[in-house]
């Protein structure tokens, strides 16, 4: 569930990043009137898409790790060398939540607003908080998963 | 510069005991802050530049190229490119092997991504080379290699991170992409050559086709040729921002897909969205964590610590740019491509500037370097891609194949070295 609605959610941001670059070509092109703060809008969008995935990719143990030594620690430390990754993902995540959390108490006190359309930032600081919480969830989800399958970004299960 | 250097060492030892690339890389550089500045400090630091990352305009160039990556990485047209590069080449020794690069360079061209080309390829070359009774080792090597054309040939996601990390104009660098993905494309074609030479039993010839019948299977391939002018061209003509060609591209090959009957069910949106969402969270995750460790590095002074050491060790432009390939082909063994470029680029910026290096050809240099990490052992991520499409092959097999490739990539860095007009021609025209 969380899942469907976090890729939906960046799915629904990336038809709108498309759209609205488009239609900026189209409008400056064809009627030579640009669309008043498509770029911020764009950059926006891209300030959720970039944070929706990370429920499923904490979930599915997705972060990118070197897998040079991979194998063998695989073979001879299985158990503690999935729980460094497990571990320090959940760790990771959270700080990225506490990171997160700090700049929208900062923004509590000291609001900020875009340049251009005057979007109030603590929204959308809010959202990124939200979308890296539930990438914390999804780390939790696979640790209490049974299914012990390798990371899915190291080359051994890349399909 | 102890301290950089106690970081980077804190940094490898990390990943190699498995921490994420991402997590590893915000600690290194959140903590290094704490120790330098403070708690609170290294809070409003990493706080400013995650959520300014976030809404970096240039950077939502990324999710645009994974997402038309993505489309056309499922529109089927890798089987229309291969038909097409057959029924050209196809009646030459090697000739398959030859269609094979020819289409990865093609799928390339609009796709972006190595490992998403070598994977597609493989599926699509590999199959047709045994039953022609090619060299297992030299097929599965040939697609590893060619698919390393994804991050050289524009549009390329690195080169797109490169131009953002080193302040370069995006535009510019694809456009310098260009001349050099074609070089080495006939570079590796060469390779085939030379090696079917050598050894005529590894790729027998295959049939000739008509004429008639070449131009129908080259007619299918022109939405490639279309979405790669409409890209690059537009690009080159000043028409629309890198942005802007990743949105109009990604619309373009979304048409595409529909148009050959994709993309019409939920199930096949949802894999190329979720696909897309998923990765852009892992390189987002990659990327904000590298620059929260640029700015410890920045206040550690090393960079400006190799600055000075550069000078005094009296290496010139070519010398620095010299060890710093030789330490990506190091990393390139160990790292992905996009860490690499966010790890050493920040730290040698600098130094590069300062002796006058020019950035735009300095970064097609590092791609090839980078390129040349995709396929050398012992991670080769392309090889273990191929290895995973095709399990019957050796691994040992798929490395000797890729030998050939490697020496011709080797031989394409050397001669942009040597000749920096192959990269900054077509950018300097552009100005």
């Amino acid at each position: 569930m969380i899942r469907k609605v976090t890729v939906v959610l960046g799915a629904l941001c990336l038809v709108a990043m498309i759209l609205a670059t488009c239609a900026e070509v189209v409008m400056r092109y064809f009627f030579a009137h640009p669309i008043f703060g498509s770029a911020e809008m764009t950059q926006l969008l891209f300030g959720v898409l970039a944070f929706c995935g990370f429920f499923a990719v904490g979930r599915d143990r997705g972060h990118v790790n070197v897998s040079l030594f991979e194998p063998f620690l695989l073979k001879r430390f299985n158990r503690g060398y999935r729980a460094i990754f497990d571990v320090m993902s959940l760790i990771g995540s959270g700080a990225i939540v506490g990171i997160l959390g700090w700049r929208l108490w900062d923004l509590t006190e000291y609001p900020e607003t875009t340049v251009v359309l005057r979007v109030p930032m603590i929204w959308i600081v809010a959202i990124m908080a939200l979308l890296a919480l539930l990438g914390v969830v999804g780390v939790l989800a696979s640790m209490r998963d049974e299914r012990r399958v390798p990371p899915p970004h190291s080359p051994q299960s890349f399909e | 510069m102890t301290l950089a250097l106690t970081g980077f060492a804190l940094l490898l030892l990390l990943a190699f005991i498995g921490v994420p690339l991402a997590f590893a890389t915000l600690a290194v550089g959140f903590f290094g802050l704490t120790y330098l500045r403070g708690f609170d400090a290294a809070l409003a630091v990493s706080s400013q530049w995650m959520v300014d990352t976030a809404t970096n305009y240039n950077l939502t160039i990324i999710p645009l190229f994974v997402l038309m990556g993505a489309f056309i990485h499922r529109s089927g047209i890798s089987r229309d490119l291969f038909a097409a590069s057959y029924a050209w080449m196809g009646r030459f020794r090697g000739g398959l092997a030859l269609s094979g690069i020819l289409s990865c360079a093609g799928f390339a061209a609009v796709c972006g991504s190595s490992l998403a080309t070598a994977a597609t390829m493989t599926r699509v070359a590999v199959p047709t080379m045994r039953e022609f009774k090619y060299n297992d080792g030299f097929s599965a090597g040939t697609i590893a290699a060619g698919g390393t054309l994804g991050i050289m040939i524009p549009p390329s996601v690195p080169l797109a991170i490169y131009g953002i990390v080193a302040g370069e104009d995006i535009a510019q660098l694809f456009i310098a992409g260009i001349l050099p993905g074609l070089m080495l494309v006939g570079l590796f074609m060469l390779a085939v050559v030379i090696m079917t030479w050598l050894r005529p039993g590894i790729g027998p010839r295959g049939e000739a086709m008509g004429l008639r019948a070449t131009l129908r299977a080259s007619y299918s391939t022109w939405p490639v040729i279309i979405l790669f002018g409409v890209i690059l061209g537009g690009i080159y003509g000043g028409i629309f921002t890198p942005t802007e060609a990743a949105g109009v591209g990604c619309a373009g090959a979304f048409l595409f897909g529909v148009a050959r009957g994709h993309f019409l069910d939920r199930a096949s949106l949802w894999a190329v969205f979720s696909e897309t969402v998923t990765t852009t969270a892992m390189i987002f995750a990659i990327v904000f964590s590298a620059l929260i460790l640029a700015q410890f590095i920045n206040l550690t002074g090393m960079p400006y610590a190799l600055q000075s050491a550069v000078t005094a060790w009296g290496l010139g432009p070519v010398g620095l740019v010299l060890l710093i390939c030789a330490i990506c082909v190091l990393l390139g063994m160990v790292f992905e491509s996009i860490g690499i470029l966010l790890l050493i680029i920040p730290v040698f910026l600098p130094a590069l500037s300062a002796l006058g290096v020019d950035l735009i050809w300095f970064g097609i240099l590092v791609i090839i370097v980078i390129e040349l990490g995709l396929i050398s052992p012992p991670i080769g991520m392309n090889v273990f891609t191929v290895k995973s499409v095709a399990p019957e092959i050796p691994l040992t097999a798929i490395f000797l194949g890729v030998m050939p490739y490697i020496v011709a990539m080797v031989l394409g860095g050397l001669l942009i070295l040597m000749f920096p007009p192959i990269a900054t021609f077509l950018p300097n025209v552009m100005r």
